[in-house]
């Protein structure tokens, strides 16, 4: 009873302190008021790990964030999140993050105060700003991304930008661009609520992706009969959820999918009016095929060919082109790495939207194929705002002098400012850099080197150049830096990015970063401008402003680059409303900042109708999508040959660089676990993550591992042509890789498998393969 | 005036308490070996005179990053992982602890959000985190309008609207049991006194 009381009184002075707290405080976000409510202010942000893209609501008080929940306003998670989103949190709070810029000084790295590092970076820029380069990142937001491409392109006059997305989306990007002339899908994540079958194209989405996998899975627990098809060279979680797991050799998806569109030009179950419409057909070689040389280039994919080839049964490939020659059947394909990561990676991306093409089963309700983002913003940053060696803002090219000169417009640079030569890709940036060829580097936001394959000898001589890294905590990479520096995490700063779905969402700043961390715009504005200070030509505008001029409401000069202004403004709307400008074009076109203040996010194009900002659900779709003609139920009206049809590309099989021999016998895969996120600089710092997954393994078949003799818990040894690792060994664990074939996940620092993968990338997208390479399996 | 002076001093107490915690150097290392950890984390506590292991709030709050935040699962789940419901749609004994029931039994892809507390067995390590990660922490109780009222639900309802799948006399956690579950209508008494569709909790983190 008088525990009860108490406990009543306690929370009534609870309450009237809190009252008098957030009277205090005031508005600190004029915009959006954070919901106060017992003690926690709660504002939405959208998920700082993967690129589904999930609403959470973060809960903070006293200048901390206390707690995380699914937003129930959200579409996209509805108010469901994973484990990672869950504890994004905590992610901000280890002990170790850096607080502080640190230079190396001999064998050490030593703090150093934030002007002299940007003093020392702008420096090293000004003696040679041609062999400058940037490396970002998927998860850099929309404003940073776009800062880095101004900095860069518009500034230095040099195209050596480009982002770890590369080793993620480049295989989508070019597959899209290729067959429909513009990047990102027509599907979004609706269609996961009406398709009837789901084909996985090598692809853990219940692990990777497992908000939308629940999305689906939930629907059959509620009754509906879903069909899922899991096309795989590993067991997976997701494949104890399969109707029919259909193993295949690696790099044999080319020819599964052909044999797909073979079956249905031979039984004459495509949709021949879909086809008519939409469809026109083109060798490797950019020659236009008739649907009959088509058909007979596809001849050798017959199912007798592919069985023998790719290890499906013949009732395995009958069964998957009955799936798409029955007009009924609503089919949504998914994918994420597994078609990326792939030496002919645009070729499987191009071979997967033939199959839909052809069965018709494109721009339907739940009928659909879609490409699923690794990133959180792979897609806002690096693919539309265009953060690549090639590419400028929405859509646009270097290589384009019309796209050059639109661009420099809109960034008040000279006119001639942008150089017309496209930068180093990924690879080729840290071969150079190997080399010597590339100066200096600036990462941010990602660790290359924990991430970059065939470590060995693409980060070679990284410690003898003059690299600068931002990010949150130390890592490998910053252990090789020359500057480190320290940045600001997820609801420390303002942000806005762009999910798989198109959907462009915002958040504010919630609480102060540690110590003195600085968001990363900040960062690159002050060292742009230390370079304007220093009479650097490509800093000044054609008006003779800083490159990056900025004015207030009356018309006043914002010092951005001073950090007690940037960290009172905010810059995120200054540049997004910019950036905007830019995203008509290719009709990506997205709405003024403040709108996605009052959102959960809004699928592009946005466009403006009576008044209202209105997104797009399905793109290329009629009565979805505003920029279809009159009269059209699909439009592809970015396609390059102005006929309004995608492509349908005959792409052959091709055999993988490296395949198993006698002396490496086993193929490697490698890739993520639900329970960390990438390089797990962040996952790994939060207690429950990294307790319930805190080593790298690897995983073999049962067999394999009873012929080598390794049990459960052994130490294995993992070699390749290119380098070694010891790692235990987990037999019948989580997954179970095909006969012959090894898992390993890349979150370990401490046990680094990309010194052992293959850097050997598609000729296309310039994507490399982490999926398969050939290595040597024995007990340590 | 006295009330004032009495937010104030709660404020500052607050306040200081925040930044103490803030006080922390960036040099250490986090990777840490430490020995191995139990099976059942934390280990039991109250042990009724039946025999099985039974917990209250203390444990629950163990089990949880924060208030509100997924539990993690304090046992083995075998190598495939997916046999959850097997035991959590009803408190079940096995090998002297009793399985919790879980709330959203229609949510199957379980380990989406319930991580293992101690990895695979397979390391024979685990390893500590250093963080300043400070939580929410659980309620008490839900607020009462007089001491005779019935409790307001102190909880999200999303996911957790089963009552009785928590709220049950045969719950291992004997904190949050009710005598009363005879009575089926728990919502005719026990209001949510919140806007559930933004605030996941409508109480605050105790000090
Ligand atoms: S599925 Fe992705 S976006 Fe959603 S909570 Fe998990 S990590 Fe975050």
């Amino acid at each position: 009873m008088l525990n009860t009381r108490r406990e009543f009184l306690k929370q009534v002075a609870r309450a009237s302190a809190l009252a008098a707290l957030s009277s205090q405080m005031g508005l600190v976000y004029a915009m959006d008021p954070p919901l106060e409510q017992d003690g926690l202010s709660w504002q939405k942000a959208p998920c700082r790990f993967c690129g589904t893209g999930c609403g959470t609501m973060v809960g903070t008080k006293n200048g901390r964030v206390m707690a995380v929940q699914g937003d129930l306003q959200n579409p996209v998670n509805k108010g469901l999140l994973c484990a990672k989103g869950y504890h994004a949190g905590a992610a901000l709070y280890g002990r170790d993050r850096l607080t502080t810029p640190l230079m190396r000084k001999g064998n050490k790295q030593v703090p150093i105060s934030w002007d002299e590092a940007i003093d020392a970076i702008a420096k090293q820029i000004a003696k040679d700003p041609s062999n400058f380069s940037i490396y970002g990142s998927g998860q850099w937001t929309i404003p940073e991304g776009y800062t880095a491409m101004k900095f860069i392109k518009g500034g230095l006059g040099n195209n050596h930008i480009d982002p770890n997305a590369r080793l993620c989306m480049a295989s989508a990007v070019v597959g899209f661009i290729t067959t429909f002339g513009v990047d990102e899908p027509s599907g979004c994540y609706d269609d996961l609520d009406e398709c009837d079958t789901v084909i996985t194209w090598g692809n853990n989405w219940a692990e990777m992706h497992p908000v939308l996998f629940s999305r689906v899975m939930n629907r059959r627990n509620n009754g509906e009969k879903i069909n899922y098809i899991d096309l795989a060279t590993r067991q997976t979680r997701s494949t104890k959820a399969a109707d029919h797991y259909m193993e295949f050799v690696p790099q044999t998806d080319l020819a599964i999918a052909n044999c797909i569109c073979y079956q249905l030009l031979e039984k004459g179950t495509y949709d021949k009016d879909f086809v008519a419409k939409h469809v026109r057909f083109k060798d490797n070689e950019k020659k236009d095929l008739s649907i009959e040389e088509y058909k007979a280039f596809l001849a050798e994919y017959n199912i007798e060919n592919t069985s023998k080839l790719s290890g499906l049964s013949k009732e395995q490939l009958k069964y998957l082109g009955d799936i798409f020659g029955d007009k009924n059947k609503k089919v949504l394909s998914l994918w994420c790495m597994g078609m990326n990561q792939h030496t002919r990676g645009t070729w499987i991306n191009n071979l997967v939207y033939n199959v839909h093409l052809l069965s018709g089963k494109f721009g339907k309700p739940g009928s659909t194929p879609f490409s699923l983002t690794g990133q959180p913003s792979a897609c806002g940053t690096c693919r539309e705002v265009g953060t690549l060696a090639h590419a400028l803002p929405g859509g646009r090219v270097v290589k384009n002098a019309e796209h050059r000169k639109q661009v420099e417009d809109v960034w008040q640079c000279k006119p001639g400012s942008i150089n017309a030569k496209p930068g180093f890709h990924t690879i080729s940036m840290f071969e150079a850099f190997a080399k010597g060829d590339l100066s200096s580097m600036w990462v941010q936001v990602t660790n290359p080197a924990q991430s970059i394959p065939n470590l060995h000898k693409n980060l070679a001589n990284s410690d003898k150049r003059f690299l600068v890294v931002s990010d949150v905590y130390p890592t490998v990479t910053t252990r090789l830096a020359n500057i480190v520096l320290p940045s600001a995490l997820w609801v420390e700063k303002n942000g806005v990015v762009g999910n798989s779905e198109r959907r462009t969402q915002q958040w504010f700043k919630m609480v102060d970063p540690p110590g003195d961390a600085r968001d990363d715009v900040w960062q690159m504005l002050a060292v742009a401008h230390k370079l304007y200070e220093m009479g650097f030509a490509g800093m000044k505008n054609r008006n003779g402003k800083f490159l990056f001029h900025m004015e207030d409401e009356n018309g006043k000069e914002i010092k951005s680059w001073d950090w007690n202004v940037y960290k009172t403004i905010n810059t995120d709307k200054i540049l997004f409303d910019e950036y905007r400008q830019l995203t008509l074009l290719k009709h990506k076109d997205i709405a003024p900042y403040d709108e996605y203040v009052k959102t959960r996010g809004m699928r592009w194009p946005v466009t403006e109708q009576n008044g209202r900002w209105v997104e797009t659900k399905r793109r290329f779709v009629a009565n979805d999508d505003p920029y279809v003609a009159e009269g059209r139920d699909i439009d592809i009206y970015m396609a390059k040959a102005g006929d309004k049809k995608a492509i349908a590309w005959a792409r052959p099989y091709n055999a993988p660089p490296e395949v198993p021999d006698a002396k490496f016998p086993f193929w490697l895969c490698t890739g993520r676990v639900i329970e960390h996120w990438h390089t797990g600089t962040m996952t790994g710092r939060v207690k429950e993550l990294k307790r319930a997954m805190p080593h790298a393994y690897v995983e073999l078949h049962p067999e394999d591992a009873r012929e080598l003799g390794i049990t459960d818990g052994d130490m294995v040894k993992i070699k390749s042509r290119r380098g070694s690792i010891i790692l235990p060994a987990w037999v019948l664990g989580r997954g179970k890789p095909a006969k012959g074939s090894v898992f390993v996940p890349f979150f370990d620092e401490t046990k680094l498998i990309n010194e052992v993968t293959l850097d050997a990338y598609c000729p296309m997208s310039k994507e490399p393969d982490y999926k398969k390479c050939a290595v040597l399996v024995e007990k340590a | 005036m006295k009330h004032s002076l009495f937010t104030l001093s709660i404020l500052i107490v607050l306040i200081y308490l925040a930044h103490s915690l803030d006080n922390y150097s960036n040099t250490q290392s986090v990777f840490v070996d430490e020995e191995v950890i139990p099976q059942f984390n934390p280990p039991p506590e109250d042990e009724e005179k039946s025999g099985f292991v039974f917990s209250g709030l203390e444990t629950r709050e163990s089990r949880r990053s924060f208030y509100g935040a997924p539990p993690v699962i304090p046992h083995r789940i075998g190598k495939t992982d997916r046999e959850c419901l097997n035991c959590h749609t009803e408190p079940k004994e096995f090998m002297g602890h009793v399985s919790p029931p879980s709330p959203h039994p229609e949510l199957v892809n379980c380990t989406q959000c319930h991580v293992r507390g101690n990895g695979p067995e397979i390391f024979k390590k685990t390893v500590t985190i250093k963080t300043n990660w400070l939580a929410i922490t659980e309620p008490k109780m839900g607020s009462r309008n007089h001491p005779f009222a019935p409790p307001t639900v102190p909880h999200r309802l999303h996911m957790r609207d089963n009552c009785a799948a928590c709220h049950n006399q045969s719950h291992p956690n004997t904190d949050i049991r009710v005598n009363h579950s005879q009575r089926k209508n728990c919502m005719q008494c026990h209001v949510p006194d919140y806007d559930q569709s933004m605030s996941p909790f409508s109480h605050e983190f105790t000090e």
